[in-house]
């Protein structure tokens, strides 16, 4: 098998653990982390191509750089609002977070 | 290329089973455990790909950095155990299904595809350092987007503080 | 140099002034700060007023010295209806400018006065406001040069006046009076009314210039002369000698009466004394009744060139009705007076008389056709009326201002509960005994001479009319010696308190002020007095202006028939050398003077006929034999020639006084006069005479006292003919109202709420059916579809893979 399928099917395998995450888990923390897999899944990806493409330009690692600073900062906020909510309704269930509906 | 190397089945199977871990763990505390595990083995098939800058800033950041913070997220809600979810079988079939079916789809995709290769000699080789390379690239090529990223990371910051401050109640 | 330009200035002035109080008030509210001014704000009326006057003098002294009587005109086009131009603009003749002086003069005294008697008064910027109003109104209807425009002013003064009579609007009596004044006279304007309309469409003008000046206005008018008479003007030239013009002036005079409150609309006049005093002075005494008697002489020409009227086989002259009301009111009102006791009402029944008085003057003037068809001028009437007229506003205005200050020192105005005030109030009483000789008509004083002249006028005219006056001039002097002896002679009778003690509000007392109990009588403060003092000067000496010898006035104020008026083609020659004329006028270019007795005989019976003016046909006629105006008899009217028998032939524009006549009406009167107050003095010195003790009179003579007290009863008539057929009607309307107009009403209403049943039921079967049954479609489709917003999260996102998936799907089999 293709090293490079190998990597990206790798990716990819993670990346629907992490979909599947972000659609079962009630807990919006959980969810928070899920995502944080299907990122690392993308990041698997960006540089599995850097590595068997062309070595003096490296933008995949440059990408995956982005990618990884873009989820440091989401995960921070997110977190954030995650806590504001549970401040707010004493709970994180996003089941129960349905006021927009209608 | 024939064979899979075992390092690469290791921290392949670290990686998606930890994962499955994570989401499929009721104790949320576990599943954050388990999310570094997953994040490890995510660095350590980095290193495999000769991206060690990366497997280490992957260690710092994911696995140091917003694991911690996710389980002082954890703490701070203060809610271990996930109360049963709803239609949990209904959601669990057609969750599965969607995300057996994205697989499937993008495993189709990947294995069909034929991937413009470079030439195999000039891949990136183990023994080269690449960290300079991406340096230059980060600091020269990519200066703007980097300092962009900078200011993301600021505004990530302050916003973070606002919004998880607690409210004074005057 | 204040001239007659100054004119329009007159009537502004005070109108500013009312215009101020109204938006300082407003202003005063909109800053919140309460809408009442404060009581300074009365200077500037005042003062305003005092400017007002000082114009209205120099304009007077300019028209009636400097132009030598001139008139002055000024106006501009201001409404054009058809053929009809009326223009806006300003007359001051000789008798504007005397009526300038009056009311300019006794406006400002009243208002002056108005500062110490009204003060402390919560309303009193009010007071003032609506003083100002009114002295703007009267003077606008002085200087007025058109009769719409003289009606304007009439009517404003007709709202002034109802404000002020019910400016004490929380007492009911000053409410209903104030009412009852408002809708008599809206009885006499209607007529008035009327009129101007007639003459409007028989004549096309209202204006003066065109009526009674003798000229179109303009350049003509600039010349001396015999502008400075009022004479028929062009526009009449047409209509002279036809009834159409009688008519007409009947209906003109009719506002007069409602307004000089003559019989039978006198009625209001007494009541109005629930006015503040000062306005009792200014209105019902010296200016707006004055209006009346300002108006017949301002129309004289109309009532002088019509043809005699004939009502019911009675064939009269406009001006001799005049005369004859005038007479009938002066003795009905000077009858009431004897009883009365409210000091106020009897200078108002006084004021009814004297009223009367001057219309005796104006129907006394003008020409008379003699039993040949001959036209006879009486020169004296006309200018006698408003000779009494200035000299009555003066001792009229100064005596109501002293009763005033009567009122205001004794806090009554029940003259039985006075007594004594020439002790108490000296400066009140000298000045009221000033107006008290001139209205009784004591030798030197004005009220002697104007009333003198009018003796002289009806003596002229018709004699019964003459005793009737000099009866009527003794009983004048007798109410008033009344009215003097009772309240300031003898004893102080304790006031309101002696009679019904501090609390009670009796009919008479309290009227003005609500000070019952008062101690002893008081002088009033310097600020009343003062108006008091120079109305009192005004009152001695206003009469030397026209004394039989020397008579400025009547040279100044004087009614001329218009030209040819006089001379009927014929008559000239054949009448020329008979009965010498004296006092009497004859507008005859040729110097002769057409004469005959001055008979108020009947006109020919053609005289219902439009007669274009024209010598041929103003021929003498044989008398037709028509029925007299008065009940004359035969020796009557014809002693001209006996009684001053040295009289010559009086050449046009002069005439000659007889000052033998002169000298007897003056000796009559003064002894009718001495007479009255010899009466009253003795009858009521100690109270000897009080018929209202019981038992005091047999039933005979309670009878006729009865009917002076009750005023003829005419107001219990009035409420018997008048208000309660009307109330009669009224209901009767009411009842067919509710019957068949309800009926109707309520039969189409119930119609229509049938249909609106039906309509109702369609509504809500069918529209409304179809309306709920589309939303009601709506609500279920929406209902369905709300399933898919679940709110959650992870469904959409469930949603977007599939659509990823389902995306990746269409891509992949294209490639």
């Amino acid at each position: 098998m293709d090293p490079l399928n190998a990597f990206l099917i790798v990716s990819a395998g993670l990346f629907s653990v992490g979909v599947f995450g972000v659609l079962t888990r009630r807990n919006a923390v959980a969810i928070l982390m899920s995502i944080e897999l299907m990122l690392n899944a993308a990041n698997l990806n960006l540089i599995a191509f850097a590595r068997f493409g062309d070595p003096t330009v490296l933008a995949g690692q440059v990408f995956a750089i982005f990618v990884l600073t873009v989820a440091a900062a989401e995960a921070a906020v997110g977190l954030a609002i995650v806590l504001c909510v549970y401040r707010n309704i004493r709970h994180i269930n996003v089941d129960d977070l349905h006021i927009l509906k209608w | 290329m024939g064979q899979l190397s075992w390092p690469f089945i290791i921290l392949l199977l670290l990686t998606i089973i930890s994962a499955v871990v994570v989401v499929a763990e009721r104790n949320i505390v576990r599943a954050a455990v388990s999310l570094g595990l997953s994040f490890l083995g995510v660095a350590g098939l980095y290193l495999l790909l000769h991206a060690p800058f990366l497997a280490g800033a992957q260690v710092l950041i994911y696995v140091g950095a917003i694991t911690i913070l996710i389980l002082f997220a954890i703490m701070m809600t203060a809610q271990r155990l996930m109360r049963p979810p709803r239609r949990a079988l209904e959601t669990w079939i057609l969750s599965g299904a969607v995300a057996t079916a994205l697989f499937g789809t993008l495993a189709y995709v990947i294995i069909n595809t034929r991937w413009h290769e470079v030439d195999r000699a000039a891949q990136a080789r183990p023994d080269v350092d690449y960290v300079p390379v991406l340096a230059d690239s980060l600091l020269q090529t990519y200066l703007f987007p980097f300092e962009v990223a900078s200011v993301l990371l600021l505004v990530a910051l302050v916003g973070a503080i606002i919004l998880a401050k607690e409210e004074r109640i005057d | 140099m204040v001239d007659v330009h100054y004119t329009p200035i007159i009537p502004l002035l005070p109108l500013v002034s009312f215009a101020l109080f109204v938006l300082g008030a407003s202003v005063r509210s909109w800053l919140g700060k309460g809408a009442r001014l404060s009581d300074q704000v009365a200077y500037v009326s005042v003062a305003l007023m005092g400017v007002s006057w000082l114009l209205a003098l120099a304009v007077a002294f300019d028209v009636l010295v400097l132009r030598s009587g001139q008139p002055y005109y000024y106006a501009y086009p201001w409404l054009s209806v058809g053929s009809v131009l009326i223009r806006f603009g300003f007359m001051v003749d000789p008798m504007s400018a005397v009526m300038l002086i009056v009311v300019a003069t006794v406006a400002f005294g009243v208002q002056w006065y108005s500062l110490g008697y009204i003060a402390g008064d919560e309303k009193q910027p009010r007071f003032f406001a609506y003083l100002s109003l009114f002295s703007s109104a009267m003077l606008a209807l002085v200087v007025a040069n058109t009769l719409l425009e003289l009606f304007f002013a009439w009517e404003i003064m007709g709202l002034a006046s109802y404000l002020l009579i019910g400016f004490w609007y929380e007492k009911p009596a000053a409410m209903r009076a104030a009412k009852k004044a408002f809708v008599v006279t809206r009885v006499g304007d209607t007529f008035f009314f009327i009129g101007m309309l007639w003459l409007v469409l028989q004549t096309g003008t209202t204006d003066f210039a065109n009526l009674v000046l003798g000229t179109a206005h303009g350049g003509a008018l600039s010349a001396t002369g015999e502008n400075a008479v009022i004479t028929g003007g062009p526009y009449l030239k047409a209509l002279m000698g036809t009834t159409t013009l009688g008519w007409i002036a009947l209906l003109i005079y009719g506002g007069a009466v409602g307004k000089s409150a003559q019989f039978p609309l006198h009625v209001w006049l007494p009541d109005a004394m629930e006015g503040p005093t000062p306005v009792s002075a200014l209105i019902h005494a010296a200016t707006m009744v004055a209006a009346g008697v300002y108006l017949v002489a301002r129309m004289y020409p109309i009532f002088d060139l019509a043809a005699p009227l004939t009502v019911l086989g009675i064939t009269f002259r406009p001006l001799g009705l005049v005369a004859l009301v005038g007479l009938g009111t002066a003795l009905m009102a000077a009858y009431i007076a004897f009883s009365q006791s409210d000091i106020k009402r009897i200078l108002a029944y006084s004021t009814i008389s004297q009223l009367g008085f001057m219309f005796i003057g104006l129907g006394c003037g003008g020409t008379v056709v003699g039993e040949n068809g001959v036209r006879t001028f009486l020169a004296i009437g006309f200018s006698a009326a408003m000779f009494h007229l200035m000299t009555h506003a003066f001792f009229k205005g100064l005596l109501f201002l002293g009763s005033g200050s009567v009122i205001h020192g004794t806090g009554t105005q029940d003259i039985w509960k006075m007594g004594g005030l020439w002790r108490h109030m000296r400066w009140t009483a000298i000045t009221f005994l000033i107006g008290y000789a001139a209205l009784a008509g004591v030798a030197p004083l004005a009220g002697f001479w104007s009333k003198d002249q009018i003796l002289e006028a009806a003596w002229e005219y018709n004699r019964l009319i003459f005793w009737g006056a000099l009866l009527g001039a003794g009983m004048t002097a007798f109410y008033m010696t009344r009215l003097w002896t009772v309240a300031f002679t003898g004893q102080w009778s304790g006031g309101e308190a002696a009679a019904t003690g501090h609390q009670a509000v009796g009919g008479h007392g309290q009227h003005d002020h609500g000070h019952g109990g008062h101690g002893l009588p008081h002088e009033s403060p310097r600020s009343m007095l003062i108006p008091l003092v120079a109305l009192a000067g005004l009152a001695a000496v206003a009469g030397f202006v026209g004394l039989p010898k020397a008579n400025r006035f009547g040279e100044m104020v004087k009614y001329v028939p218009p030209p040819g008026w006089l001379e009927p083609a014929g008559a000239v020659e054949e009448h020329a050398l008979h009965l010498p004329t004296p006092l009497r006028m004859a507008q005859a270019p040729g110097g002769t003077v057409p004469d005959s007795p001055a008979v108020p005989h009947s006109s020919p019976a053609e005289g219902d006929s439009p007669r274009p003016y024209g010598a041929q046909q103003l021929a003498p006629e044989p008398l037709q034999g028509g029925a007299l105006s008065f009940p004359t008899e035969e020796g009557l009217p014809a002693v001209g020639g006996e009684a001053h028998a040295g009289a010559a032939h009086t050449p046009a524009g002069h005439h000659e006084v007889d000052m033998g006549l002169v000298w007897r009406i003056g000796l009559l009167s003064t002894l009718a006069a001495l007479l009255g107050i010899l009466l009253g003095a003795s009858g009521y010195r100690g109270r000897r005479f009080n018929f209202r003790a019981p038992g005091a009179l047999t039933p005979m003579e309670s009878a006729v006292y009865a009917l002076s007290l009750n005023k003829f009863y005419l107001d219990e008539i009035y409420w018997a003919i008048l208000v309660t057929p009307l109330f009669w009607v009224t209901r009767t309307a009411r009842a067919v109202d509710q019957a068949i107009i309800d009926g109707l009403v309520n039969g189409a209403g119930l119609v229509t709420r049938g249909i609106s049943v039906l309509s109702r039921l369609v509504d809500i079967w069918v529209v409304d059916g179809l309306v709920n049954f589309s939303g009601w479609i709506c609500g279920r489709l929406g209902q369905g579809l709300r399933r898919l917003q679940t709110g959650q999260v992870q469904n959409y996102v469930l949603v977007v893979f599939i659509g990823v998936l389902l995306v990746i799907a269409a891509l992949v089999p294209s490639r």
